[in-house]
Formats: structure tokens, sequence, C-alpha cells
């Protein structure tokens, strides 16, 4: 039961850093459209992809501590 | 009009710039929050009920909410890329998702003969909501070479406001009527009359 725990908390930890990840690129690439292509991007846009890569980084950050605790 | 900087030819101004309706993003929205909700009652009754695990619940939500986050705003950006440009020489759609696509796809008004303008309102929520997409068909043998404006609000004006610019672009005048879309009145106009031609039979003729 224990290794089953922690083998799902890792794998929660992971799929959380992926997500993580992927706003990450997705926030670069925005901003590269917006300079590249010349589109205008409102400021609430790129306010809203901050805010949720924040979250989701604080997500991961949870979870990495819950499986330490979880490990130790 | 929107604030779009748009790279445009010279002697060209921007007439037009038309984003798909919101309404047709709430679907998805819904979606999302339907998945998310989905997901919480699973992890409760797999994690809490089954495994009477917190942690592994507490994590299970967590990561689906982060989940939902990334879509939701993955949802919006790519609606929000994605417009309509009508200028006074060409039409165009923009669209792009940010690590998915890029889109570009004009048409040159003068290059072409624009042969049919048809305006669709499909549902009775679109029809409520006033929600369509306007199909433009240029000369060609087959209806391949078609220009689809969908999920626009007000597709019935939009239709003749196009239809009169590629009147104008055609035949060089400036002075052309407006609005000739004659099937389609504005929803704020007065009602049909109707009279009876013959016995038992009415016909409506728009005013």
């Amino acid at each position: 039961m224990k290794l089953l725990t922690i083998f799902l908390l890792l794998s929660f930890t992971s799929f959380s850093l992926l997500t993580v990840a992927f706003n990450a690129i997705f926030l670069r690439e925005t901003e590269k459209i917006k300079n590249e292509h010349n589109l205008y991007i409102p400021s609430y846009l790129e306010r809203l992809g901050k805010i949720n890569l924040t979250l989701t980084f604080l997500i991961f950050l949870t979870l990495l501590l819950l499986s330490i605790m979880n490990l130790l | 009009m929107e604030n779009l900087k748009l790279n445009t030819l010279p002697e060209e101004k921007i007439l037009l710039i038309q984003r798909k309706s919101f309404n047709i993003l709430l679907p998805s929205i819904f979606a999302v929050f339907f998945f998310f909700a989905i997901s919480i009652i699973l992890a409760y009754f797999i994690f809490l009920v089954f495994f009477s695990s917190l942690i592994l619940f507490i994590s299970a939500v967590l990561t689906s909410t982060s989940l939902t986050l990334t879509f939701l705003i993955k949802q919006v950006t790519d609606w929000y890329f994605q417009v309509y440009v009508v200028t006074s020489k060409r039409i165009a759609e923009i669209s792009t998702a940010p690590l998915f696509s890029h889109k570009i796809n004009g048409v040159l008004l003068d290059q072409v003969r624009c042969t049919e303008i048809d305006v669709e309102i499909n549902g009775t929520i679109n029809q409520i909501l006033d929600i369509g997409k306007i199909s433009l068909t240029f000369d060609r043998p087959t209806h391949q070479e078609e220009f689809i404006i969908n999920g626009i609000k007000n597709p019935s004006k939009v239709g003749a406001y196009i239809q009169d610019l590629i009147e104008k672009v055609s035949t060089g005048d400036n002075k052309v009527k407006s609005s000739k879309l004659q099937w389609f009145t504005d929803r704020t106009s007065k009602r049909p009359r109707l009279i009876e031609i013959f016995p038992k039979e009415r016909v409506s003729l728009l005013q």
C-alpha cells in the first residue's frame, strides 16, 4: 500500500511538472507570436497566462513536498 | 474596432475585424468543468472511499485543477487568436493556436469573382443568440473554393456588408447601395406584411 501511494504521488508530481512545462512553453510561444506576427495580445490574457503558470508551479511544489514527506 | 496590428498592403484599409462569438467557447468551457467535476468524484471514490488516503485524494485534486486551468487558458487563447479581417482589398482568416498551428487564409477581392454569399444560422441556441456562418463561394466549377466565416455574431448583417464590399471592389463603384442580401431582413426591421393571394394560402412578402 505504501509503495502504491508513493508510486501514485510520484506519477501525479511528474504529471504536474509536465503541465508546468507545457504552460511555460505555451506562454513563451504566445510572446513569440506577439512579436513575430505583430498580433496584439491584451494584457488580461498575458496576466492570465502568468497566473496560470504560477498556480501550476505552486501545485507542482505542493505535490513534490507531499511526495518527499511520504518518502521519508 | 479591435486593437489589432496587421501588415496591410499600400492603400489598404481595415474595414472589419470579427472574432467568433464568445458563446461558441461556452460548450468547451462547460466540457472542461464537467471533466473536472468527474475527476473529483472519481478521485473521491477511488482514493478516499477505496484507499482511505487523504494525501492521494488531495494530490489528485491538485493535478486535476492544474490540468483544468491549463485547458481553460488554452481554449481562451485559441479563441482569441482566431479573427476574420475584412479590408478594402481582401478577406482573411488569421488563426493561431500557440504551439499547435498558425494559419492565414486570405482572398484578394480584385482577383476573384464571388458567385455566392450564403448565410446560415442553424439550431435553436444559434437562432436565439444570432450566431451563424457565412460561406463565400468564388468562381470555380465546384464549391471547393469556399471561404467560410464561422460562428460569428449577426451573420446576416456581416454577409450584407461583405456583399457590398465585393460589389464595390468588382465594379469599382464606391456608391453601391447598402445591404443587398434581399432574402434576409434585419431582425430589428418591421415584420413581413402578410397578404392573401390565393384563398386559404398565405404568402409573405418582405417590405
